[in-house]
């Protein structure tokens, strides 16, 4: 990069950062759950977003190329931290011991409970509920950041709601309808 | 038509997720300018290192590598100095194990033997129903080797601990997940690409190449007529390509027989 390209990639970063930082965390956060993780991994995030600037075409959107390179951060980190575990992960469901991290916790006991079943789903189910339900991507940009076509976002969403809602009530929790 | 409806009883509940702060937004930014400035700082110092290192490098390497070649390979002809040879039982009984393993999946499972590392684990994990819970129908094996030095007893840690919750663990001792060094995996790979294709005991077998980060793994994908193992091999000391191909010939000719 010439120091005009530099400057460039440090006015988008910044505006970058600015814009989604705390999106791009919550996501991190909901995938790993653990705070301290989650601020290194979000770091990670952009400074590949930064080293990879001349590779964005502007094909995605800026904050959907951000959530494509956490993903395979988030990915990375989890193989790299644990491959075996990665592995059963990807193809099943692991029954996590992880602790609930307290910005999720102070939420209240439903959605602390609804985050422990979360956890218990394997990685693509938990992957598509994050990003179409509490990040509200349309079934596109999920589609785009997970690299699937929307049928498999549509097909593999509706699984991951089914069994979140077993998981829920597995372990007794009953929804209520305030 | 029938409209595409994805809503769910929980949408309320994943809405307030969004409402979690990222209280050191400012920090974890001063990091990253931090991190660009020093990496900005290191390229500098590494285009004018760079090629005096390169030089001292490639003299170390010819020095150490012509030594390496003539005292370990040349003279004492021993592959695997890093791996405690010797007459290798395996912990389990392999036909036992064999045996098990056939009467979980309902058609014949054969083990792969390896000479030199012993089985540390080998987990039957079990199918997962759409409905997210866990069927008693086995979905694969996972069967870890590792130098016998790096066996446990001690089943307290927690890697044994995550095992014993994603299925059942046949063997009686176990590895940590950092001194298995080759695995076996019967896990279903469909849609993952083996690009790459060897000649191996007269067949030709699929691979592909994987980075881990801290390492190199090739994988490789040996069908028969009941079922595809692949074999995983970290590219660390002591464990070469030569090893793996090894591996799979004699399993290949323990499939044949």
């Amino acid at each position: 990069m010439n120091s005009l390209e530099e400057e460039f990639a440090r006015i988008k970063l910044q505006e970058w950062y600015h814009l989604y930082s705390e999106d791009i965390y919550r996501f991190i956060l909901m995938m790993i759950g653990d705070n301290e993780q989650a601020k290194d991994l979000t770091h990670d995030t952009f400074i590949k977003a930064y080293n990879s600037i001349n590779f964005f075409k502007g094909e995605a959107s800026d904050k959907n190329w951000l959530f494509y390179i956490a993903r395979n951060i988030v990915v990375d980190y989890m193989k790299k931290r644990k491959p075996i575990l990665f592995m059963v992960d990807c193809f099943s469901a692991i029954i996590s011991n992880d602790h609930v991290p307290e910005d999720i916790a102070i939420l209240g006991e439903r959605e602390e409970q609804l985050y422990r079943s979360l956890r218990k789903l394997k990685r693509s189910y938990r992957e598509v509920i994050i990003l179409r339900k509490i990040k509200e991507l349309s079934i596109q940009e999920a589609a785009e950041i997970l690299n699937w076509s929307e049928g498999k976002v549509k097909i593999t969403l509706y699984r991951a709601l089914l069994a979140l809602k077993n998981q829920m009530e597995k372990e007794g929790f009953e929804y209520e309808t305030i | 038509m029938k409209q595409y409806n994805d809503k769910s009883e929980y949408d309320e509940m994943f809405k307030r997720y969004e409402s979690i702060g990222f209280s050191d937004k400012n920090k974890v930014y001063a990091k990253v300018i931090k991190t660009l400035d020093e990496s900005k700082k290191n390229q500098k110092v590494t285009n004018v290192i760079k090629p005096v290192f390169s030089t001292v490098i490639a003299t170390i390497i010819f020095l150490f590598g012509g030594y390496f070649l003539i005292n370990n390979i040349i003279l004492d002809d021993k592959f695997n100095q890093n791996y405690v040879q010797g007459d290798y039982t395996s912990p389990v009984d392999y036909q036992a194990l064999e045996q098990e393993l056939t009467d979980k999946f309902g058609f014949p499972f054969l083990v792969p033997i390896h000479e030199t590392l012993r089985i540390g684990f080998v987990l039957v994990h079990n199918s997962v129903a759409i409905d997210g819970g866990i069927t008693s129908k086995p979905k694969g094996a996972i069967i870890a080797y590792g130098l016998e030095e790096n066996l446990k007893q001690d089943r307290s840690g927690v890697f044994y601990q995550s095992l014993t919750e994603m299925g059942d663990i046949l063997t009686s001792t176990y590895l940590e997940e950092e001194d298995a060094v080759v695995i076996v995996s019967t896990l279903d790979y469909t849609g993952i690409v083996f690009g790459g294709e060897m000649e191996i005991g007269g067949e030709s077998i699929r691979y592909r190449y994987v980075d881990m980060g801290t390492h190199q793994e090739v994988n490789f994908k040996v069908q028969t007529n009941d079922i595809d193992y692949v074999f995983i091999h970290k590219l660390v000391d002591g464990n070469t390509i030569e090893d793996t191909v090894t591996f799979i010939e004699a399993f290949l000719k323990k499939v044949e027989s």
